[in-house]
């Protein structure tokens, strides 16, 4: 649960901390590569088309969202940040359509490929392969992202660009075209998520905007535009949820709400996060 | 005799005034003359257009993005569903203490969320529409959860569709000009100083927290008032009224509209409600029709449709206008 989360919630943080855009539709491209990756299932089967879709889908996404970027968010940079949500949310209702034109109204679940079936017994639960599969997964992209943005210099560029991208521009970086190269690749990270989520949980029309939202609480109760926020955050909110779903089911969501609340009334820029990136 | 001279005279001076009154004219004689769906429709306009209306004295007067009068909508149809149908109190008072306490509720919203500016003002508004939207749903004793609450009864008098037109009508006016009113008075004026400069704002003395938070409860009153009016227009209360969706309704309506503009908002809800209304008979895209609208506003139309015509006929009709300043918010 939190696995997956992560992914969703780093390239959200990514992008807003790099191109300063609240990416309200990032759940959709999440979406979009789970029912991708379903197609794939479909077509080559469940052993082979999930590793077709786990490779493809997220790629398909993250062009996607490097070309949305080009054509959409670009033109509304500079304008405040009120037109990047509205075109968000533009960008949301017609993916959704697109989701309902291409498959259908029914949640599509992923076949479960045949070497994640199964699972360990711990702690009195069972954590199945796919979980610890998600898990891994999570944990590998963590350590990649901090291996980049920290060992590399293209990832000493991003963080120029995310502190400053106006001297970043004008030390002769080309700060439009890293943009869109972020977008892609965090499309391509929530992408992974949504293929990684989609063994467990099934695709479905509205799935992205209830994803969308808790991947919000764990951006803003990390940070927003923090790497390490978002993983924090999202051990938080996936132990929040476990506690809560064990103490009182039906409430466990309204703990997450409140615990947001409580944190940005004290922390107003999350754990990790600094005060007006704008 | 005398008095219609002096109504033309009236007329005479501004000439908008004749259209106001048409207007007005034809949304009282309409209800004669169509059946009830129209009835119907044009009192969801009604209250859409407050909605919007409401939600613009935020978002275009006082420049503050905010996400979260959805769950302001939901809070007003609630407090008012759920004393009603429960028998505790009668639907006038509850009418009354709704929309009191769904101003008060933005007060202390607004306090906390103003802490923040920028993004996460906006953000945090929507956090609190959500805690509002997952209450509703999640206190099911109470709220009856995503089932709704249904039933609500109202006073004979409002058993006709077209007495019911009417009241909405007369509240929804009242509210129109009482807004009116508030956008023109040097309160209004301090708000617009905020919105194009709250820094040199700030300089001339304005304290502009306090004001950015009035705005708020403003808009907050108001938009419950709207879902007020929703609910006892829907017979009832659903958990939808709080979403996600549903904040973003006024703020497709004043985008599409014009932010700056006085009507932009109500002409939006109208366009809004016609898109959902008509395209949805024809085909169940309309949402994605809706979203192309608004990407293509944002992107091409960023004064909406009634500032882009407004800006086209003062450009026809000569500078005439231009000295009541730069960018006029007139209309």
């Amino acid at each position: 649960m939190g696995a997956n989360l992560f992914l969703l919630a780093a390239g959200l943080s990514l992008i807003f901390g790099v191109v300063s855009i609240v990416n309200f539709a990032h759940a959709s491209f999440y979406m979009l590569a789970a029912y991708i990756c379903y197609s794939f299932t479909l077509r080559f089967g469940a052993e082979i088309g999930y590793w077709w879709g786990f490779v493809l889908a997220p790629i398909i996404a993250g062009i996607l969202g490097g070309g949305v970027e080009r054509l959409l968010f670009s033109r509304v940079y500079g304008r405040g940040h009120y037109p990047q949500i509205v075109v968000a949310w533009g960008l949301i209702l017609i993916l959704n359509d697109v989701f309902k034109l291409l498959w259908g109204r029914e949640p599509k679940l992923i076949p479960m490929p045949e070497i994640l079936s199964g699972g360990v017994a711990l702690l009195g639960g069972t954590l199945s392969y796919a979980q610890i599969f998600g898990i891994c997964v999570a944990a590998a992209m963590a350590l990649g992202l901090y291996l980049f943005l920290y060992k590399t210099r293209a990832g000493k560029i991003v963080r120029a660009a995310a502190a400053d991208p106006e001297i970043t521009d004008a030390v002769g970086i080309d700060v439009n075209r890293l943009n869109t190269a972020i977008f892609a690749f965090a499309c391509w990270l929530g992408g992974l998520g949504g293929v990684v989520a989609a063994l467990q949980k099934p695709a479905s029309l509205g799935g992205d905007m209830e994803i969308m939202l808790t991947a919000f609480i764990i951006v803003i109760i990390g940070g927003m535009g923090s790497i390490l926020g978002s993983l924090i955050g999202s051990l938080i909110v996936g132990v929040i949820t476990a506690l809560g779903i064990l103490v009182l089911p039906r409430f466990a969501l309204v703990f997450l709400y409140i615990l947001m609340v409580l944190i940005l009334i004290n922390r107003p820029y999350g754990l990790f996060g600094k005060p007006e990136l704008r | 005799m005398g008095l219609l001279s002096e109504l033309i005279r009236w007329i005479g001076n501004r000439p908008q005034r004749l259209g106001v009154i048409l207007i007005a004219l034809i949304f009282i004689i309409f209800p004669f003359l169509v059946d009830i769906f129209w009835i119907r429709l044009v009192a969801e306009f009604a209250i859409l257009a407050l909605f919007a209306l409401a939600y613009n004295l935020v978002l275009g007067q006082t420049g503050l993005f905010s996400f979260g009068h959805g769950g302001l909508f939901g809070l007003g149809a609630y407090l008012l569903a759920v004393p009603v149908i429960k028998g505790m109190i009668s639907l006038p008072f509850a009418f009354v203490t709704s929309v009191l306490l769904t101003t008060l509720m933005s007060y202390g919203i607004g306090w906390f969320c103003l802490r923040l500016t920028g993004i996460y003002f906006s953000i945090l508004t929507l956090a609190f529409s959500q805690l509002i939207w997952v209450a509703i749903w999640k206190f099911r004793g109470i709220t009856g959860g995503d089932d709704g609450l249904i039933g609500l009864k109202v006073p004979a008098l409002f058993a006709s569709p077209r007495y019911q037109y009417f009241f909405i009508l007369a509240v929804v006016t009242l509210s129109l000009v009482m807004i009116r009113i508030i956008n023109n008075s040097p309160f209004g004026f301090t708000l617009k100083a905020i919105r194009e400069n709250s820094r040199r704002a700030a300089f001339t003395g304005i304290h502009v927290k306090r004001y950015q938070l009035m705005a708020f409860t403003v808009s907050g009153f108001f938009t419950g008032l709207a879902g007020v009016l929703f609910a006892i227009f829907t017979r009832g209360a659903f958990v939808e009224f709080a979403s996600v969706s549903k904040s973003f309704e006024p703020v497709f309506a004043a985008i599409v509209g014009g932010v700056n503009t006085f009507s932009g908002p109500v002409i939006g809800a109208g366009f809004m409600l016609a898109l959902s209304h008509f395209i949805g008979r024809f085909t169940e895209y309309w949402p994605s029709v809706s979203g192309v609208i608004l990407i293509s506003v944002i992107l091409f139309l960023p004064a909406g449709i009634v500032g882009t015509i407004a800006s086209l006929a003062r450009r026809v009709g000569g500078d005439r206008e231009k000295v009541q300043g730069q960018g006029v918010k007139e209309q």
